[in-house]
């Protein structure tokens, strides 16, 4: 949901309760008008750019993200759990398909309890940044985190390079793509088992980084990885990119068919009244104050209903939650990560098609800010928010009614202030946002390839 | 090349004070069908005439409490004129657009240049 709230009167948390407690003695759908909802002509003109979705953006560090043959390779390892420490994880196990690419959870389990909730993957192709903190700048780049932190796959390059190397269908398909697997590749003494980098972390200026050779006392995988050669070590890592490369060109595919929503638009914008119906009244209405009163629209907006930037909605840390800066790491550990859009295995070297990272800024002003997701399929992908704390789309909109207090992290956005709805307001908020599920993505992407192995 | 490409529109940066100590208006040519929403843009914007040499470009959502996610880079075309790149308004609404101009040794001043982002 939306951060902003421009120019909109404070809203006592008792009044709003009032609203809640009124509400219960009322039926809500006693009341539901049959008339096309009327939009004046700014709410008209702001929720004509809400739709159609356009095509995806294009992606300059992968040239094989609209590949076919690439995509069947991610969907291959996407679903292979495999790609896991205890051969018990996937890409799905997170971002399953029956659970809106995500998985139901408040806070993902890999191999551990993480920190944070698995964002869906529908729509993912259309983001500038990845995770809630945007420390990735790709999808391809994004994929050596789940893989290969102990908590989540525990899985380690060096180990791909082995797997893929030892199963025909994957080593074929790889070399059809990439070329020749690095020479040894499937010999365990030069890609060793468990060996991985550190993952990029952010430059503290206060405390040099540990050496490879000090994280190597205390991390086997970091020990496997400093044994290996550093031709090797490239190569794995080569590999890596390579298979993140297909993950996205995989992952670019989930992308909804048009929704209800998107059906009215279709009819507001020809005025033809039958498309129009294509949402109920109550969703109208929602639409309405989603662009109007609410003004959820200020960060919800265009075709994705999100600008994919981060925003501080003020969120109060809760008891035994750990501290999370948000997008200040996500800044600084996006620009030294050697898989981003700049580094060597990028498929854009040009200075210039780097536009997101060589004019990023630092600014600590964004210490609580969390990416605002899209809303597009949101109904399906409960629960909400960057630590999964809300587990209805109607308890979120609740949020932005009281925007209840509490310590949070760095500095609200100053025009997020409570809004004054009533309890028809928020039902028909939640209606709106269900009307934005789209068609699910086609069945045979919704599990692994079928074709026999080699 | 760039000067073909782009839309010029003017806007007057308003009065620092009393009229008659206000900076000279600035020029801000942006891409054509204006600033785009949410995409990182150039533009070039031109001192017309006034004393000074650009030394900074910013940019804030002053309502809001928060600026811009990029450092906009710019680089002299000559005659008071500049090619900025990196800009990124990545929010509708009211905008401020920052050039800080500084003429030997005093302090930079800042023109303030409005801007309503709509949505597109």
């Amino acid at each position: 949901m939306g951060d902003i709230r421009g120019g909109r009167i404070a809203v006592t948390i008792g009044l709003a309760a009032g609203v809640v407690l009124a509400s219960l003695t009322a039926p809500l759908g006693s009341q539901e008008p049959e008339a096309p909802v009327r939009l004046d002509d700014r709410e008209r003109a702001i929720a004509l750019t809400l739709s159609p979705l356009p095509a995806l953006p294009k992606q300059v560090s992968n040239r094989f993200a609209d590949d076919p043959a690439a995509a069947r390779l991610g969907q291959r390892l996407f679903y292979d759990a495999r790609l896991s420490k205890n051969g018990d994880r996937s890409c799905a196990s997170c971002h399953s398909p029956g659970l809106g690419w995500s998985d139901g959870l408040a806070l993902s389990q890999g191999i551990a309890e993480l920190n944070r909730n698995s964002p869906s993957l529908l729509h993912a192709g259309y983001q500038r940044w990845l995770f809630w903190d945007g420390r990735a700048d790709s999808l391809w780049a994004q994929i050596q985190w789940p893989l290969e932190h102990p908590d989540e796959m525990g899985f380690a390059r060096a180990d791909l390079v082995r797997l893929i190397s030892g199963d025909a269908t994957l080593r074929r398909e790889y070399e059809e793509l990439f070329g020749p697997l690095p020479e040894g590749a499937s010999n365990p003494d030069r890609f060793r088992a468990g060996g991985r980098p550190p993952l990029p972390a952010p430059v503290d200026p206060f405390r040099p980084a540990p050496s490879l050779e000090q994280l190597a006392e205390a991390d086997e995988g970091h020990a496997a990885w400093l044994a290996m050669s550093e031709d090797d070590r490239t190569e794995a890592s080569r590999v890596l990119a390579n298979a993140g490369k297909a993950i996205e060109a995989f992952e670019r595919k989930l992308v909804p068919g048009p929704s209800a929503f998107d059906r009215y638009i279709e009819g507001l914008r020809d005025d033809d009244a039958e498309l129009m119906t294509a949402i109920s009244p109550s969703a109208q209405r929602g639409l309405r104050t989603f662009v109007g009163k609410a003004q959820c629209v200020n960060c919800h907006f265009s075709p994705l209903l999100s600008g994919g930037e981060f925003h501080n909605i003020g969120l109060a840390v809760e008891d035994g939650q750990p501290f999370d800066a948000g997008r200040p790491d996500g800044i600084n550990t996006v620009r030294v990560d050697p898989m981003n859009g700049r580094g060597a295995f990028s498929d854009a070297q040009e200075w210039a098609s780097n536009v997101k990272l060589r004019y990023l800024r630092y600014d600590e002003h964004t210490y609580g800010a969390y990416k605002a997701p899209t809303l597009r399929n949101a109904a399906v992908s409960a629960p909400y928010m960057h630590d999964g704390r809300f587990a209805t789309l109607e308890e979120v909109v609740r949020f932005y009614v009281e925007l209840p207090g509490g310590p949070p992290i760095g500095h609200r956005e100053e025009t997020l202030l409570p809004v004054d709805l009533n309890e028809q307001e928020i039902q028909d908020l939640v209606a709106f946002l269900e009307s934005l599920q789209g068609a699910p993505v086609p069945e045979a992407l919704r599990r692994p390839l079928e074709d026999a192995k080699d | 090349m760039l000067s073909r490409a782009l839309l010029l529109l003017c806007f007057l940066a308003p009065a620092c004070g009393s009229p008659d100590d206000s900076p000279p208006p600035v020029r801000v040519e942006y891409p054509e069908g204006g600033p785009p929403l949410n995409e990182h843009f150039s533009f070039v914007v031109d001192l017309q005439g006034q004393a000074g040499v650009l030394v900074d470009v910013d940019a804030d959502m002053p309502a809001h409490g928060h600026g811009i996610n990029t450092d906009p880079e710019f680089e002299q075309l000559g005659d008071g004129r500049y090619r900025v790149d990196g800009m990124l308004l990545h929010m509708p609404g009211a905008w401020e657009l920052y050039f800080d101009v500084k003429d030997g040794d005093s302090e930079p001043r800042r023109i303030v240049v409005p801007l309503e982002l709509e949505h597109k």
